[in-house]
């Protein structure tokens, strides 16, 4: 499979004074791949998606896609918050329907990706109501609904599922699999969980203090079982990788 | 003293204190929503203009007036004068609310507009006029406040040796002290026509508008 998105000595510096949140940051994401940023508070996940998805600018070092810089917003790219980040004072049709609207307006092929997409997250009969009315579950659900409305080819989570209930974010994490499969999307997520990572993703890089301190490729087949001995092996290999258990444990 | 002319004066004076309430409130309003737009898309400039704004705030309005007053009797807009009042005093409120509604915006709504497309006037009509809506209702209604405390003073105008009282609830307040003693007859009446006019909005415009506007915030 090519590489979608490639990131060439990233850097990043929001202001002259202040500490180096990217520190020449190279990475490649093949097309097709489910890929997983994990590491601690601060370390640069999420802004390191945020360049890769045209929100903000590189203080040095470039974000290609499809081996063209990324100069902006691209509509290819396409992202779930962790905030779910939906407009409260649209309907969740109105608010799945958005991207499209801000594109010149909804044809009647729109109109069917939208009903599409509700139907794909199980939204369909709920469309008329408001954000405030739905669990936090369900307003995910959206989320991921007008995220999936313009066909991207790259699907960013930011912490999609930290806010959910385990529950709920366990429902979810299943329904994302089953979308990426279905749809070949290319996803870029960020998680704090390490087991989640080891669930959904087929490379995981471990990141601290704005660098890539190792990619993991994942081996495990799927469905991938959490408790499973191979499961929790991987999890304890992350944990040391990462400073959170001792070499010997 | 409570015949038809009388309260046919006291009716069209309180339709012409709404207009100029109205006026300069629409003038607020328009100013208001230009600058938190401007301020809402460059940091810079927000650190620049706030401290300005909040200084200038702190000015008494009626420092301004004898110049205002010159330069509107001047001019031969003798309403201008009053509309200037009445705008120094009703801006702040409405200015420094849409300022902070459009700077707690949650930033990933940002980007979410952003990343779906909405840029320049969209994102203007499409996220920050409905983000600052429920600012713009309740600022307003402390706008409309202050320009009822006002009024007194904006239809009363001191040219010169000449008193010029603008036809209006302010001006039949300082018409029924006028002679030195109180007409309480025209004195209650104003101000009970001022309950009414504040009521009246209360039930058909606020609170509707407040109603409506609990749709309007973030969580």
């Amino acid at each position: 499979m090519d590489t979608i998105v490639e990131v060439k000595n990233l850097t990043k510096k929001y202001f002259f004074t202040s500490p180096t949140v990217l520190k020449n940051v190279s990475l490649d994401v093949v097309e097709g791949e489910f890929l997983c940023f994990v590491g601690p508070s601060g370390c640069g996940k999420s802004t390191l998606i945020r360049l890769i998805s045209g929100l903000e600018k590189p203080t040095s070092g470039q974000v290609y896609y499809k081996k063209k810089i990324v100069k902006g917003i691209n509509p290819e790219i396409s992202m779930v918050f962790q905030s779910f980040a939906l407009l409260p004072w649209l309907t969740i049709k109105e608010n799945v329907e958005f991207g499209a609207k801000m594109s010149g307006g909804i044809d009647w092929a729109e109109q069917h990706w939208v009903r599409g997409s509700l139907f794909t997250v199980g939204l369909n009969k709920v469309s008329d109501m408001y954000p405030r009315e739905l669990s936090g579950g369900m307003r995910q659900r959206v989320g991921i609904a007008r995220a999936l409305v313009r066909d991207p080819k790259v699907l960013i989570l930011d912490e999609p599922f930290s806010q959910l209930d385990l529950i709920t974010a366990g429902e979810l994490r299943s329904e994302a699999l089953e979308i990426w499969q279905s749809r070949n999307l290319t996803v870029i997520m960020v998680s704090h969980l390490i087991e989640e990572a080891v669930q959904l993703a087929d490379r995981i890089v471990i990141m601290d203090a704005g660098e890539i301190k190792k990619i993991v490729s994942m081996n495990l087949r799927r469905p991938r079982h959490k408790g499973g001995k191979e499961f929790l092996e991987v999890v304890g290999e992350i944990e040391k990788i990462m400073g959170l258990k001792d070499e010997d444990q | 003293m409570l015949d038809l002319f009388f309260w046919q004066t006291v009716l069209w004076a309180t339709g012409l204190s709404v207009v100029r309430i109205l006026v300069s409130y629409l003038i607020c309003l328009f100013a208001g929503i230009v600058v938190a737009i401007w301020l809402a898309s460059s940091a810079k400039a927000e650190r620049i203009a706030v401290p300005i704004f909040d200084l200038v705030q702190n000015i008494p309005p009626l420092a301004f007036y004898p110049i205002a007053i010159l330069v509107f009797m001047k001019a031969n807009l003798i309403e201008g004068s009053a509309i200037f009042v009445l705008v120094t005093v009703m801006l702040w409120p409405l200015l420094f609310g849409l300022i902070g509604a459009a700077k707690q915006i949650p930033l990933d709504i940002k980007y979410a507009a952003r990343i779906f497309g909405a840029k320049g006037s969209k994102y203007i009509r499409y996220v920050i006029l409905p983000a600052v809506f429920p600012a713009v209702v309740t600022s307003s209604i402390v706008s409309w406040g202050i320009g009822w405390n006002l009024l007194v003073v904006a239809e009363w105008i001191r040219y010169g040796q000449t008193d010029i009282r603008l036809q209006g609830v302010g001006g039949l307040l300082n018409e029924a002290t006028a002679s030195g003693t109180v007409d309480v007859v025209l004195f209650t009446t104003a101000v009970v026509m001022i309950l009414v006019v504040v009521s009246l909005l209360h039930v058909f415009i606020w609170r509707p508008l407040l109603r409506k506007s609990e749709n309007y915030k973030f969580d």
